[in-house]
């Protein structure tokens, strides 16, 4: 499993003034799915396009297979990397049949393997019976698949995938989401995918780095980035996130609502410090009581969940999730009641 | 349409010897050389185009802005202009071979006329047709599907050869389509280098016999086989959709580096501008200086440019405002209505001038005795030719208001003609400017439906220009000559300046 597939160290890579990769380092594994999560203009893109050959970088090394494939002085053309990359707009070839464009990047001589491999290939995706059409035929989720199997059908050392759902419609989505994780899974290529979406890179991915202006801030599986991100922007970038106002006394973090238990990313924060904490939407519960000094100022209803604004006696405003069923209206004077039993992150 | 149904009837009463005639031998000759010719001038267009364009918008080609305009200027060289000017280089005793008798004392060069002369005069000519579809074609390619077949392992080589090109075949169909109802519809280019196709065979029998049924008949064979190429065309679009298929966002173009193929590259332009620009524009000047030297007056060709103007600048501002009713009744309610009236017009591509002025003026000798011999005739049939290119403009800009801007204007309490003016006229105004401006330069080049439809003594300039080099009065011929391409300049590059596609 551990074995290192495709590695990137301190890229840096500049259009004109703009900084697009800043020292930027990313390790893929054998077998595993990294998502690649940041806002639009973080350099996600450019990274991708630099490892697959398409754009050269300014210094590092992107080395796959232990073999260097871009560095200051080296250049791997895209067609030598074996590196296999799905567009955002699947770049499907219009003028060849679903058959012909898995067949595309195929090494297989005979026709019959080939066939076989398209076929193959097809099935995982689950699309079979669908070789005669032309990619125009297709919908916007068949296009999609038939992209992804065209690259497997290539036997790559390690996938790309740009921004890959994000043209589908919310309806179909997670199904073709799993279709596509199933797929990449069982050929067990090395994936890494680029999203601005958080939900799509914690589903579908085993490992999640949040890039910001051209640097990875922080890598980790879904579920520490969530609870324990290392900084506010990976905070933001991982869900919804509050910020709470706090002082630092002997080990508890002393806030308008109370004092809580905290931790820190960074080590640095001594007795005295203040500080803010990131204040999930699922922290508090929110209880009536006609003394509390915290109002209900809006309500989000989402059918699974209602999410209620509340507006501390500060001014400052938190989101809550609360049940369906929570049917508090707005101006209602209500209570916060901590329902974490981990401490708070504070920054 | 009348004129049509009337040349099928003109063709029915014809008399026996008119279809012994058609029967002959010499119209199968007629028939094939007019097929040779078609071909090797699309053949060797897409030779010169197809790379002129690959360079000039992929490649990292030096001065490549000048290369992408000057590739485009021979548009503006009428086939006849063209024809005269290589005659004069190349033909027996110009001036290509007097140059070779003075250094090299080389007396005989071969023959210029006849075929190959007519390849590569037409094809000169022609190429840009093909090269300014191919080019913004080739723009459109988004660069995500060529990087795709670069990460699935072919070489940029390989990628040009197996996905690029075939991206390019509708471009390429629809530009050979040009090329082709250019070339079988001439009669200028054909007529100068003594190569007898349709067009000629026809004037040959309008002018020589007295029974111009024989006319008729070739005229619609010559039809026929107009709408033979334009179905082959269609046909050959089948299935397969060139259109991007995702809806993602296109990227820019990564520049190709030419690397050690940067010289030839450069060399090829160079060439192909020399000999498609360069030499025909020295000569022209050159018997221009030499007209004026020998006393010759210019004096004449300002009373047939006023009259070009004048045809072709009413000609465009009826077919202009014409198309717009027609296109927006097509666009707006499409159906078998809307579907007939817009293939008559696509027929109407194809249609060669001559066959046009022959029926019109079969149709107006025995009916429209008033008409007959007058301009209007003449710019009816203007109309008729050059309406589909007016529509074709139009409708396009027709086609790009989203129903829904209307809507929305109706929602804001316009009325319907409110809306038409306020929101419809407005975002079709350039559309039709372009479809004027497009008529005006092809009707200032006409030929055929001139000379036979002109009234006595009328005189354009094309029709100046072509009987000064019918009679070799190359010098009288180059003032006039110049003046149309001049004047056609003008509506050249506003086109190429309002329209994205063309721009260079």
């Amino acid at each position: 499993m551990n074995n290192i597939v495709l590695l990137c160290d301190k890229l840096i890579k500049s259009f004109g003034e703009t900084v697009a990769l800043n020292q930027t380092k990313i390790e893929l594994f054998n077998g595993e799915i990294l998502a690649i999560l940041g806002p639009s203009g973080c350099g996600k893109s450019t990274l991708l396009r630099a490892i697959a050959g398409f754009e050269n970088i300014d210094s590092g090394d992107i080395t796959i297979n232990g073999k260097t494939v871009s560095s200051r002085d080296k250049f791997t053309p895209a067609e030598k990397r074996r590196v296999g990359m799905v567009f955002q707009d699947y770049a499907l070839f219009p003028h060849l049949t679903v058959e012909d464009n898995v067949g595309f990047g195929t090494k297989s001589s005979s026709k019959s393997d080939k066939a076989s491999l398209v076929k193959q290939m097809l099935k995982l995706v689950e699309l079979d019976g669908m070789e005669g059409r032309y990619p125009h035929e297709l919908s916007g989720g068949q296009q999609q698949r038939v992209a992804v199997a065209r690259t497997l059908a290539a036997n790559p050392v390690t996938i790309l995938l740009d921004e890959p759902f994000s043209n589908l419609d919310a309806t179909m989505r997670t199904e073709i989401r799993n279709t596509v994780r199933q797929a990449l899974q069982g050929r067990g290529v090395a994936t890494i995918i680029v999203t601005h979406d958080r939900e799509e890179a914690f589903t579908i991915a085993d490992r999640v780095a949040v890039m910001n202006s051209g640097q990875i801030e922080q890598v980790d599986t879904p579920e520490n980035m969530y609870r324990s991100p290392v900084s506010k922007f990976v905070a933001s970038m991982t869900g919804t996130a509050n910020f709470m106002p706090a002082i630092i006394t002997s080990n508890r973090a002393v806030t308008e609502l109370g004092k809580f238990q905290w931790v820190s990313p960074t080590n640095g924060i001594v007795e005295g410090d203040e500080v803010e904490l990131l204040v999930r939407p699922d922290d508090f519960l929110v209880l009536p009581n006609p003394n509390a000094s915290v109002t209900v100022t809006s309500r989000e209803y989402r059918g699974d969940a209602m999410v209620l604004s509340v507006e501390l006696g500060s001014g400052n405003t938190i989101q809550c999730r609360q049940g369906p069923y929570s049917d508090l209206p707005v101006g209602t004077s209500v209570d916060l009641v901590p329902s974490r039993s981990a401490p708070f992150v504070a920054f | 349409m009348l004129p049509f149904v009337y040349l099928i009837v003109r063709a029915f009463d014809a008399s026996d010897l008119a279809w012994q005639l058609l029967f002959r031998f010499k119209t199968l000759h007629t028939l094939f050389n007019t097929l040779v010719l078609t071909i090797g001038v699309v053949f060797v267009s897409i030779l010169i185009s197809l790379p002129m364009a690959w360079l000039t918008v992929r490649t990292d080609l030096p001065l490549k802005r000048l290369w992408s305009v000057l590739a485009a200027l021979p548009i503006v060289i009428p086939s006849y202009v063209g024809a005269f000017l290589y005659i004069t280089i190349f033909g027996p005793k110009a001036l290509f071979q007097q140059f070779l008798e003075v250094i090299f004392g080389i007396e005989r060069i071969p023959s210029f006329y006849g075929l190959s002369g007519a390849v590569i005069v037409l094809s000169l000519l022609s190429y840009p047709y093909i090269y300014l579809i191919v080019r913004s074609s080739i723009s459109n390619i988004d660069s995500s599907i060529e990087d795709s077949a670069r990460s699935l392992g072919r070489s940029s080589f390989k990628t040009f050869m197996t996905v690029t090109l075939p991206m390019l075949r509708p471009a390429l169909a629809a530009g050979a389509l040009l090329v082709a109802l250019y070339v079988i519809s001439d009669f200028g280019a054909v007529s100068l280098m003594r190569y007898p196709t349709f067009t000629w065979s026809i004037y040959q029998q309008y002018q020589g016999a007295i029974d111009r049924s024989a006319a008729a008949l070739l005229s619609i064979l010559l039809l026929l086989f107009s709408v033979v190429i334009l179905y082959l065309e269609q046909k050959s679009r089948g299935r397969i959709k060139y259109h991007r298929s995702g809806a993602g966002i296109s990227k820019r173009l990564s520049l190709i580096r030419l690397g050690k193929w940067k010289w030839p590259a450069v060399i090829f332009c160079a060439l192909v501008i020399s000999f498609s620009l360069l030499l025909p524009g020295s000569v022209l000047l050159y018997w221009l200086v030499r007209g004026v030297s020998y006393g010759e007056t210019i004096a004449s060709a300002w009373s047939s440019a006023l009259n070009s103007i004048y045809a072709s600048g009413l000609t465009a501002i009826i077919a202009g405002l014409i198309a717009i009713p027609v296109a927006a009744f097509i666009v707006r309610f499409p159906g078998r209505i809307a579907r007939l009236f817009e293939s008559i017009s696509y027929v109407g591509y194809a249609l060669p001038g001559i066959v046009i002025g022959l029926s019109l003026v079969f149709f107006g000798v025995r009916y429209g005795g008033f008409l007959y011999q007058t301009i209007l005739i003449l710019v009816f049939a203007y109309i008729v030719l050059f309406f589909p290119v007016a529509m074709g403009s139009v409708r396009s800009s027709f086609a790009q208001i989203r129903p829904s801007y209307e809507e929305a204007a109706k929602g804001l309490g316009r009325s319907n003609i409110g809306v038409m003016y306020s929101v419809t006229l407005p975002l079709v105004r350039s559309g039709v400017i372009v479809a004027m401006a497009l008529v005006f330069l092809i009707t200032m080049k006409e030929l055929t439906a001139t000379l036979i439809l002109g009234p006595l003594g009328f005189k354009t300039l094309a029709t100046q220009v072509w009987s000064f080099t019918s009679e070799a009065f190359f010098a009288k011929a180059a003032f006039p000559a110049l003046l149309i391409i001049l004047l056609s300049s003008i509506p050249t590059a506003f086109i190429m300046y309002k329209n994205r596609d063309l721009r260079l």
